[in-house]
């Protein structure tokens, strides 16, 4: 068994582990919010550790695709921006 | 020439193999390519050294924080580089020039001597604890340099190649370099491609037979490719991830405290050749065992620098454990000051029991410890755990009319108010008293020559730590040297104050609980009452407990128990047994050390994780880490060989003393069992 797993994450601490913690901390009364995780960062971090190698084959593979797709949403916007926001 | 991009490690190395026999020199690019980074910004670094720089001010009155000094040197960094762009055709920056412009801004005409020595080395070794040199590399570097070829290490970094070479000696690769070149040496760099002819030059290489190896696209890969080298780009898909994930923790640590620790635990994570196939107790020292462990310490630490405390005793035997992981973690968290010396000292409840009957007698509170442990009962063990002769009290019990077997503990189901009257006549004897501070009389002589060879009386104050639980120890010894006028103030640290005995408090002894502490009570951490006696187990020294000081020829003793007998056979193999447990504790803690200088974050910011930790790991177990990490035998030399009843049985079972079978199959055993603590910490409090 390895400390560090494939997937960087940690032995004994995965993210199951966590999402079972973090139930465990809605049925035990009077347990504090700062001491749990919020949903929304362990869903990211579920997302990273579980998908996150495809995801980043993928990024870096096409990265000028995604990197030119990105810039072309972010004209649009800006234009959209510039029509609602520019005189008459 | 097109330059060919690699998206795994071992894909690059099997296509470099195919190139060695045109190439005569490899150069590689050093950081994010033989060396990665535990953590995701290389320039995190930076805070730790500018909170070095912060304490070594501070300690010469400069009043700064450590944002101004990072603002001030990231400042500098970058009109050096704006000056060297202007002559040389990189926009770099020397380390040893604008750290001294900085050093000098700050402390002007109080820097001390060599100053930029101590800061260069602390962010050589904050450096070097955060990279960590790749298997792959590690072994395909040995391998080339074996077939003869020139290898070079090369990066466009600010340190000079002085400071490299460190790190590269550090990680165990000087004997197959021959050269480490930075451009911080010359100000030309690989990004503007002039790092190449100036190798060239320098080395005698010819492009022709020249591979260069490196991550990034432009430097290592287009402007190589531009000068005519064979080149090859890694972008390592497995490493993206990781560092994504590591960024997206420092995010959410940003935002959340709970997520500090869960950030430290990845980047304590080991990489590369340190991450072997080990046993799952090694896992389970690592990442919850070590952590807890490690924590306490830094608790501890935190609280020696309040009460500027310049000697810490760690006592037998589960110091021990807490001694080894304080000389992996005070030295880094101290920085600055001077690291107080840290004593084990050779202490159990029966030796320090005995010598504080010298000055205290036989008190009822000395009489309820004694009687704690379910399987005592009666004044016989009372007179074991106190090392009395009972022959000798004989007159004393016979005019208070207790015999031997008289039950005089509470929980006794045939237990008559009767006993305990006479017990309270007994304690009232003057006589009885005399005889009992006669008898504690040699073994406290003993502990205070004892002491004395330990330098106890020399300091105004001692820290004095246990793993708990009644705070006994820091009791009895308070007790066995009251009379002493050099005696220090006894600042008490467990890592779980139960307080089930109501020891007095005071300026002169006290002890607290930095984990858990029932006056403070909270509920995640009483869940460390679930594994007291496994705790004790882990923790405990492999030597044998101390059952008494003695005076022989005029030199002071300590007499342990034999290591003959069946007790000492299980203690030895329980010990054997968690080995690999107590090593990736004591891993975990070194790496816990340099995480948390690192990002200096305080116990108050990882309390939350602990506290969820806590919870899941013992709270919430499995049953396969319940099976592997339980005690396989408790001993306990205050407790008698009574037997005790089921009904008391059942008031003290654990979760993690239920069987087996309940434990995998019994949805609901996990959550009744917090439910129960709950609604029993509740009754004691209120």
């Amino acid at each position: 068994m390895k400390v560090s797993r494939k997937n960087s994450d940690v032995s004994g601490l995965e993210q199951r582990r966590l999402l079972k913690g973090f139930l465990a901390t809605k049925l035990v009364p009077f347990w504090r919010n700062d001491d749990s995780p919020d949903c929304s960062s362990l869903m990211i971090l579920w997302i990273r550790h579980a998908a996150g190698y495809p995801l980043a084959y993928l990024t870096e593979r096409y990265h000028k695709q995604w990197s030119g797709l990105l810039l072309g949403w972010r004209r649009t916007v800006a234009q959209f921006r510039d029509r609602r926001g520019g005189p008459e | 020439m097109t330059v060919r991009t690699f998206y795994r490690l071992d894909a690059l190395l099997e296509h470099a193999d195919t190139l060695l026999s045109r190439v005569d020199a490899v150069s590689i690019d050093i950081f994010d390519t033989v060396f990665i980074r535990r953590i995701h910004d290389p320039d995190i670094v930076k805070f730790s050294v500018s909170r070095f720089i912060t304490e070594s001010a501070a300690e010469l009155g400069i009043n700064t924080t450590w944002q101004s000094v990072l603002a001030s040197r990231n400042r500098i960094e970058a009109v050096h580089r704006k000056r060297n762009g202007k002559s040389f055709p990189d926009h770099e920056a020397r380390y040893d020039d604008y750290m001294s412009e900085l050093l000098t801004e700050i402390f002007a005409d109080q820097l001390p001597n060599d100053f930029l020595d101590k800061v260069a080395d602390y962010e050589l070794n904050i450096e070097d604890s955060v990279i960590v040199v790749r298997d792959l590399w590690q072994r395909w570097i040995k391998q080339v340099a074996e077939q003869g070829k020139r290898i070079f290490l090369i990066s466009d970094i600010y340190l000079p190649a002085k400071y490299l070479q460190r790190l590269v000696a550090a990680k165990g690769l000087s004997p197959h370099i021959e050269a480490v070149v930075s451009s911080a040496d010359s100000f030309n760099a690989k990004a503007s491609g002039a790092a190449y002819p100036l190798l060239a030059d320098n080395y005698g290489l010819s492009k022709q037979r020249w591979l260069h190896i490196g991550d990034n696209p432009v430097s290592d890969g287009s402007r190589a490719s531009e000068f005519g080298i064979t080149a090859l780009v890694l972008r390592d898909i497995a490493e993206k991830q990781r560092k994504g994930i590591a960024r997206s923790l420092n995010y959410f640590a940003t935002q959340r405290n709970f997520w500090r620790g869960r950030y430290l635990q990845q980047i304590m994570l080991p990489l590369e050749g340190e991450n072997q196939d080990r046993e799952p107790l090694y896992a389970d020292g690592y990442s919850f065992f070590g952590f807890l462990m490690s924590f306490f310490i830094h608790a501890l630490i935190e609280r020696v620098r309040e009460l500027g405390v310049s000697r810490v005793y760690f006592c037998s035997r589960e110091g021990w454990i807490f001694k080894e992981c304080w000389n992996r973690i005070a030295p880094r968290l101290f920085g600055v000051t001077n690291v107080p010396e840290a004593r084990y000292l050779y202490v159990s409840r029966m030796a320090l029991a005995n010598a504080a009957c010298a000055n205290t007698g036989m008190t009822a509170l000395n009489a309820r410890v004694a009687l704690l442990p379910a399987e005592n009962r009666d004044f016989r063990d009372i007179c074991r755990v106190f090392g009395l002769d009972i022959e000798r009290l004989r007159p004393a019990l016979e005019r208070a009319g207790i015999v031997d077997d008289d039950w005089i503990d509470p929980r006794a189901p045939h237990e008559t108010i009767d006993n305990r009257h006479k017990f309270a006549e007994l304690a009232g004897d003057s006589e009885f008293q005399t005889e009992v501070r006669s008898q504690g009389r040699a073994s406290q002589q003993a502990l205070e020559a004892y002491l004395e060879k330990e330098g106890f009386f020399e300091h105004d104050d001692a820290v004095v730590v246990d793993v708990g639980w009644l705070g006994t120890i820091q009791h009895f010894l308070n007790k066995a040297i009251e009379h002493r006028s050099d005696k220090p103030h006894l600042h008490g640290i467990v890592l779980a104050a139960t307080r089930q005995m109501p020891y007095p408090n005071s300026f002169e002894s006290y002890t607290e609980g930095l984990i858990f502490d029932q006056t403070r009570l909270t509920l995640p951490s009483s869940t460390l009452l679930y594994i007291k006696e496994l705790l004790e187990e882990i923790c405990r020294a492999p030597h044998p407990t101390l059952l008494k000081y003695q005076m022989c020829d005029g030199d002071m003793q300590l007499n342990f128990r034999t290591e003959d007998d069946h007790t000492a056979a299980v203690e030895r193999e329980q010990n054997e047994y968690y080995r690999p447990l107590h090593e990736g504790i004591f891993d975990a803690a070194t790496r816990y050390g340099w995480a948390v200088t690192l990002f200096g974050y305080s116990t108050v910011q990882l309390r939350p994780w602990l506290n969820f930790l806590l919870l899941s790991r013992v709270a919430f177990p499995r049953t396969s880490e319940v099976q592997r990490v339980k005690h396989l035998a408790h001993q306990d030399e205050f407790a008698g060989r009574h037997h005790v009843p089921r009904r008391i049985q059942r008031q003290n079972r654990s979760l993690w003393n239920v069987a087996p079978a309940m434990l995998r199959f019994n949805p609901f055993i996990r959550l009744y069992h917090i439910w129960r603590h709950l609604v029993k910490t509740i009754q004691l409090n209120f």
